[in-house]
């Protein structure tokens, strides 16, 4: 039975998925040698570019197939899927465990949802308020691929998808007293990416992708809570420059992608 | 479940365990012995221990009567003054608060004196302290200076005393990090 298109919001609110990771969720001051933090953090991803175009042609081509449908539209059925996968909306929560190194140096590691990333930053003190420069080096293994595209998806499916995805990132924020913490960061990552899209259920075979997806943009960041345990939001823009070519289409993705973040982070 | 990367990640965490700069708690000391002689009394104030954390330290003072007679302790808030000329605000801990508030509430409705508790002679009185500092990392200062002038023996203050609490010989001292 298919599914009814939902609102693209409310769906990626609900639905369970993998997305891609842009969420630093982190005070600019780094953890001092010897501290600790552990946090828990969910995140979605919203673009707000071409991506409702292309998944709507997709659909539109998915719920129409039959033996009269053209190979132009089989292909541009099996491309939706791909520029969906890699760039569509999703959700995601990870774990992450940070260390201050000392020296003003700290690192963490991330896992979730298929994510695994290891940062390192320096901090640097400007009096009453904290910076840091970091990157971010991070394996992503899955797709952000969601059940409400099971209609297109059903016919060209993303196989084994890896991505390793580096990111560059300067922060600069405050705390006041030891219940909040503000913050302020400008990002970009790179995220290279392969990805195998089966679309054998279209007669269209197997294609590999290789190429890479390029993020930019800035966050805003607010921690509420008292010494030990924060409640952390995190808002972040970042323009997505991006354009997928699958099975002799091409879909220029480029756009507003949205990131809201929230979770809890203890620091010991 | 443990995978991998974590595992690597707590691996590493624990090979920095032994750098000076992990080190999370630093127990620093002291010689200086400030002596109070008010009304023929002697009394000897000592460092017992100071942990000094990331954030907070933590000093216990130990109080003897030294004399013949019996001293009352009174102790109001301490400083710590760091060498960067920055002075800290310390409070008793909340059991010698609480213990301090409940006396001077007592002593307002009629009951005691609100004085501090007698040391008989002989006899040796523990007194804890916190400081804390959010913005600093207080386990990087070489030297530590505790103002003994908050103590009070017999109401006579201990003007201009202090207790300088030196860092370990393998502390990481003066790293500003």
């Amino acid at each position: 039975m298919r599914r009814q298109p939902h609102s693209l919001w409310l769906t990626v609110l609900l639905a369970a998925g993998c997305a891609v990771n842009l969420s630093e969720s982190r005070p600019a001051r780094v953890l001092r040698g010897g501290e600790m933090q552990i946090s828990n953090i969910n995140s979605v991803v919203v673009p707000m570019g071409s991506m409702g175009t292309t998944i709507d042609a997709g659909k539109t081509i998915a719920q129409k197939i039959d033996q009269r449908t053209s190979d132009a539209d089989k292909r541009r059925l099996a491309g939706s899927a791909a520029a969906i996968g890699l760039t569509g909306p999703g959700y995601a929560n990870h774990l992450e465990f940070a260390l201050g190194l000392g020296y003003r140096l700290d690192t963490a590691l991330r896992i979730g949802n298929g994510i695994y990333s290891a940062a390192i930053r320096r901090g640097f003190d400007l009096g009453k308020w904290d910076s840091n420069i970091g990157v971010r080096v991070g394996y992503n293994s899955g797709a952000s691929v969601i059940s409400y595209l099971d209609t297109i998806n059903s016919y060209a499916k993303i196989g084994s998808t890896k991505r390793i995805d580096t990111s560059f990132t300067a922060q600069i924020g405050r705390e006041f007293g030891e219940w909040a913490k503000l913050w302020a960061a400008a990002k970009a990552m790179y995220s290279r990416y392969w990805v195998d899209v089966d679309a054998e259920n279209l007669d269209l075979g197997h294609e590999k992708l290789d190429d890479h997806l390029l993020y930019y943009g800035g966050a805003l960041g607010l921690a509420l809570g008292f010494r030990w345990v924060h409640f952390v939001m995190e808002l972040g823009i970042y323009e997505l420059s991006c354009k997928v070519t699958a099975f002799g289409n091409s879909y220029d993705l480029s756009g507003v992608t949205v990131t809201p973040s929230w979770g809890f982070q203890a620091t010991f | 479940m443990l995978n991998k990367p974590l595992a690597a990640f707590m691996a590493l965490g624990l090979g920095l365990a032994g750098c000076a700069a992990m080190v999370r708690t630093w127990q620093f000391s002291s010689s200086d012995v400030v002596v109070a002689t008010p009304a023929a009394s002697r009394v000897e104030i000592r460092l017992r221990s100071a942990t000094v954390k990331q954030k907070t330290v933590h000093v216990t003072l130990a109080v003897a009567n030294l004399g013949s007679r019996p001293a009352t302790v009174d102790a109001g808030p301490f400083s710590l003054r760091l060498p960067d000329g920055t002075t800290l605000s310390g409070d008793a801990s909340a059991l010698d608060y609480a213990l301090k508030l409940g006396k001077s509430l007592l002593a307002a409705v009629g009951l005691g004196d609100g004085k501090g508790p007698q040391l008989a002679p002989g006899a040796t009185l523990d007194m804890n302290v916190e400081f804390r500092d959010n913005r600093r990392d207080l386990r990087r200062y070489p030297v530590l200076d505790l103002e003994v002038d908050a103590i009070s023996i017999n109401s006579q203050r201990c003007t201009d005393q202090h207790i300088f609490l030196q860092a370990p010989e393998r502390a990481p001292k003066g790293e500003n990090i």
